[in-house]
């Protein structure tokens, strides 16, 4: 029975100083395993906030989000073992090269072969030359790459993706859009990505788009066959 | 689990073992926790050092003193106030030997004696002083090095005591107790408790002293009670004007000062440090957390690399700091003869504890916030809200643990710390205005100076911890410097009020040149020597003494025997005349003395009066 995961009446706002900044109202969303869906929107819509909102790494303002897995409703904390979340910034860690950044899911969930593993996860975002390398001694690009491989090393359940090709040129970004969609499709893995590329946004099963606040479907693209 | 936490915590430890933060943190915590291991080791032995020092010299926490023995009520009172107390009995009274004779002080003891410190005797007049762990059994004496040679008694050989038989047994070097009884020149032999009241002394020539283990509350009870039932007996207590009581109280102060000074110096750096580690680490639990970590690994994983690299630190802080021990007591031992290196293990696991203690409450911000906040606002490293009050709040907290644990003397405590606060305020103050008032003055002025003016004042709410820090830790340099200046200024003069710190109470001729000679050669300068001879006061004012006052005192009971007359041109340095003029030299009136206050109203002589003394064969003297 797939997994899947559901936001009911999600609100978010911040409040700095003495402004309220609100990003969206009462915003449902499902996110079922084995399907992808795209995000976009302008800057500063709020799409990053609703990643971290759906991957459970935040928690909204109001309404709730649930984590429905072989039948049990669990709350969205818990989700977090089965994530590969990639960052706008990356957040890699700087003192770590970029073996150790990859290997470090690994080493977490107590894997033994994590460094073979993230090795090949490396060479396969094209970056066997660079292994050795700390993120300060890569360009944004290569980062970025680190910072997919590292996501997917442990072969999560749900994928999230912030701006994955954001900082890579065509040929690139459609590798790693490949390998992303690919790694969806092999592991039966839900792909949720923020992007600003329709290009990207158009391989998506669902596609969704968030101005002002309004959370919209865009229709035409469930009819359009593109599995994941 | 837990296992697997430990395990990746170890992983991450030696992963982050070269980052330059890592090393930074390991450095400073190691620096601080062998600075202050070393110093509380040290001070604790120069402490233990001094108080067996102490108690060697008094022997007592307070004496009680007087003409008559306690009643069984009064021995009750103090037997409540304090469990140990000792009595000792002393008489003067003349020993002979083969036709030898000398006036001795006699001190007779029980199975207790002695209270605190260590009694030392030996066996012959050459060996050292062994510790001995109670005084003579019944049946013995033991004299002092100066009566067993003028006796020319052989070890084992029986003394006449009245009309008792006492075997000379052994040589008494030290008596504890023997300073609180005032400086005296007399000679001294000990025998046992049981002996004295065979010897059937008459109970009027006996003095008691009960020697008092208490504390500074119990002497203060001591010296109420004593004051409203005892008021003729005489008290000394280890907080008194004793001269040493005082350089102790003074020590005392200056280790609690020192302590809490470095531990001030020892908090800022650390609070600095963790700072920039906690920012470090909290972001790598996020990135941990969001890789699937929950929040217990996160947390757990993040308190055992916190635990690993302190403990790691821990074996090499203790041979570094034993060795800076060693180093520390051997120098001192140059200054504290018989100081020696003694490691104090519950003392090192006490300052561990407190030690790791304190560094956990500085990190524990990180768990906090870890356990609190969604892994999202981890990453933006918000600090403000419950962990960034916590973290100030424990700060301040353990300054005022450690400032209540080692300060035993409130008033300088405060005052340090009223001295610390205001000069936080006044950098405060005075950097601030400053900067403000140079923007504004410089403001028409070309663009650059104002606007580094402006950075500087942003920095300085940014860096204020910093320069705090930096400011602070300068002004508890000077002022260690400044308390170490009046401790030494106290040692001085604590030392010119002594006269120095050995004392030979007799020599012959040929002796005190070899003195002389021994002195010179190893550059000791000798403070005072006072020739002396044997003069008996045969009349005052032409009348004998019993004519002259019938008044009995102290006094008389000494100028019924031979005194030492001393003699000088000039005013001893340590002495003082209250009343009347000092010779002049060629003076034809030469025939003059001086007499101590206490003696001259003791018998009740004024200025003026005639002393005839039988020195020698002549009689004379005013
Ligand atoms: N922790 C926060 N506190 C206050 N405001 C925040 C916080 N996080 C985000 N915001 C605000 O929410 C808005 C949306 O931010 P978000 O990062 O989600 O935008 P985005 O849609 O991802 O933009 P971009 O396409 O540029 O990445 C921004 O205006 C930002 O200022
Ligand atoms: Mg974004």
């Amino acid at each position: 029975m797939p997994s899947y995961i559901e936001l009911k009446n999600a609100s978010q706002s911040f409040q700095t100083n003495d402004t309220q900044v609100t990003l969206f109202n009462n915003l449902n969303l499902t996110v079922h395993q084995g399907e992808s869906y795209a995000i976009t929107g302008p800057s500063g819509a709020g799409k990053s906030s609703l990643l971290t909102l759906i991957s459970g790494l935040e928690q909204p303002s109001t309404g709730h989000g649930v984590y429905v897995n072989a039948g049990q409703s669990k709350a969205l904390s818990e989700l977090r073992s089965d994530i590969g979340f990639i960052f706008q910034q990356f957040h890699l860690l700087p003192e770590l090269t970029a073996l150790n950044n990859v290997a470090l899911p690994l080493k977490l969930r107590g894997d033994k072969d994590a460094i073979k593993k993230a090795t090949a996860w490396l060479s396969k975002v094209g970056l066997n030359d660079r292994i050795n390398h700390k993120p300060s001694e890569l360009s944004g690009g290569e980062q970025q790459r680190v910072a997919i491989a590292r996501a997917l090393v442990f072969q999560p359940k749900f994928i999230f993706a912030d701006e994955p090709t954001g900082n890579l040129d065509q040929k690139c970004a459609i590798e790693i859009a490949d390998i992303l969609f690919t790694c969806c499709q092999e592991n039966n893995a839900a792909l949720v990505v923020v992007t600003h590329s329709d290009a990207l946004a158009n391989r998506a099963t669902h596609q969704f788009s968030l101005i002002d606040g309004q959370f919209n479907q865009q229709s035409n693209q469930t009819l359009e066959v593109a599995s994941c | 689990m837990l296992m697997n936490n430990v395990k990746l915590a170890w992983h991450f430890y030696q992963q982050e073992y070269r980052f330059s933060h890592q090393r930074l943190l390991r450095w400073t915590q190691g620096a601080l926790m062998l600075f202050i291991i070393t110093l509380s080791q040290s001070s604790a032995n120069i402490q233990t050092y001094l108080n067996d020092n102490l108690q060697g010299l008094l022997g007592a926490d307070a004496v009680l003193s007087q003409q008559q023995a306690l009643t069984a009520e009064q021995h009750n009172d103090i037997a409540n106030l304090s469990s140990k107390v000792v009595t000792t009995q002393q008489v003067k009274t003349t020993l002979t030997h083969n036709g030898q004779w000398q006036l001795v002080k006699l001190k007779a003891v029980g199975q207790q004696y002695p209270l605190q410190g260590e009694l030392l005797t030996s066996a012959s007049l050459q060996d050292k002083g062994q510790v001995t762990a109670s005084g003579p059994q019944q049946g013995h004496i033991w004299l002092d090095a100066r009566l067993f040679a003028s006796l020319s008694v052989e070890m084992g050989e029986t003394l006449q005591v009245a009309n008792q038989q006492l075997i000379v047994s052994r040589i008494l070097q030290h008596e504890p107790d023997r300073l609180m009884e005032g400086h005296t020149v007399d000679m001294r032999a000990m025998i046992n408790q049981l002996d004295m009241k065979r010897l059937n002394f008459s109970s009027d020539l006996i003095h008691f002293r009960y020697l008092i283990a208490a504390s500074s509350a119990q002497i203060e009870q001591l010296t109420t009670w004593q004051q409203q039932t005892l008021p003729a007996a005489e008290i000394f207590h280890k907080q008194g004007n004793h001269p040493l009581s005082l350089f102790w109280k003074r020590t005392e102060n200056f280790m609690g000062l020192a302590s809490i000074i470095l531990f001030f110096m020892a908090a800022i750096a650390i609070e600095q440090l963790t700072q920039v580690h906690m920012k470090k680490d909290q972001y790598f639990s996020a990135i941990c957390m969001s890789l699937g970590a929950s929040n217990t690994t996160g947390i757990q994983v993040s308190l055992f690399k916190w635990l690993i690299s302190l403990l790691l630190l821990v074996p090499v802080v203790l041979i570094l700091s034993a060795l800076f021990h060693w180093l520390i007591i051997d120098w001192l031992s140059g200054t504290f003869s018989a100081l020696q290196w003694q490691i104090n293990y519950p003392l090192i696991a006490k300052s561990l504890t407190a030690l790791l203690a304190v560094f956990a409450i500085f990190h524990a911000p990180v768990w906090l916030s870890l356990k609190n906040n969604s892994v999202a606002k981890l990453f933006s490293g918000v600090n403000k809200g419950f962990s960034h009050w916590f973290s100030k709040l424990s700060s301040i907290a353990v300054l005022t643990g450690v400032t209540l644990t080692y300060s035993d003397n409130g008033l300088l405590t405060l005052m340090m710390v009223t001295a610390t606060v205001i000069t936080i305020a006044l950098m405060i103050v005075i950097s601030w205005s400053s900067l403000t008032l140079g923007e504004k003055l410089t403001q028409n002025i070309s663009g650059l100076v104002p606007f580094s003016l402006f950075m500087m004042k942003q920095r300085l709410i940014n860096k204020s911890t910093q320069i705090l820090g930096v400011g602070l830790c300068a002004f508890l340099l000077l002022f260690t410097l400044m308390l170490l200046k009046d401790l030494g200024q106290t040692m001085s003069s604590y030392q010119r009020q002594h006269d120095g710190n050995v004392m030979v109470s007799q020599a012959t001729q040929p002796q005190m040149e070899f003195i002389e000679h021994w002195a010179s050669d190893k550059d000791i300068a000798i403070r005072q020597t006072k020739p002396y001879m044997h003069a008996k006061l045969i009349a005052i004012n032409n009348q004998s003494l019993a004519e002259f006052t019938d008044k009995p005192s102290d006094s008389l009971a000494t100028f019924s025997r031979s005194i030492r007359l001393h003699w000088t041109d000039a005013i001893p340095l340590n002495n003082q005349v209250v009343d009347g003029t000092w010779w002049e030299t060629n003076t034809p009136k030469w025939q003059q003395i001086s007499i101590e206050q206490e003696v001259m109203t003791d018998l009740g002589l004024v200025l003026g009066d005639w002393l005839t003394f039988f020195i020698g064969q002549q009689p004379s003297f005013r």
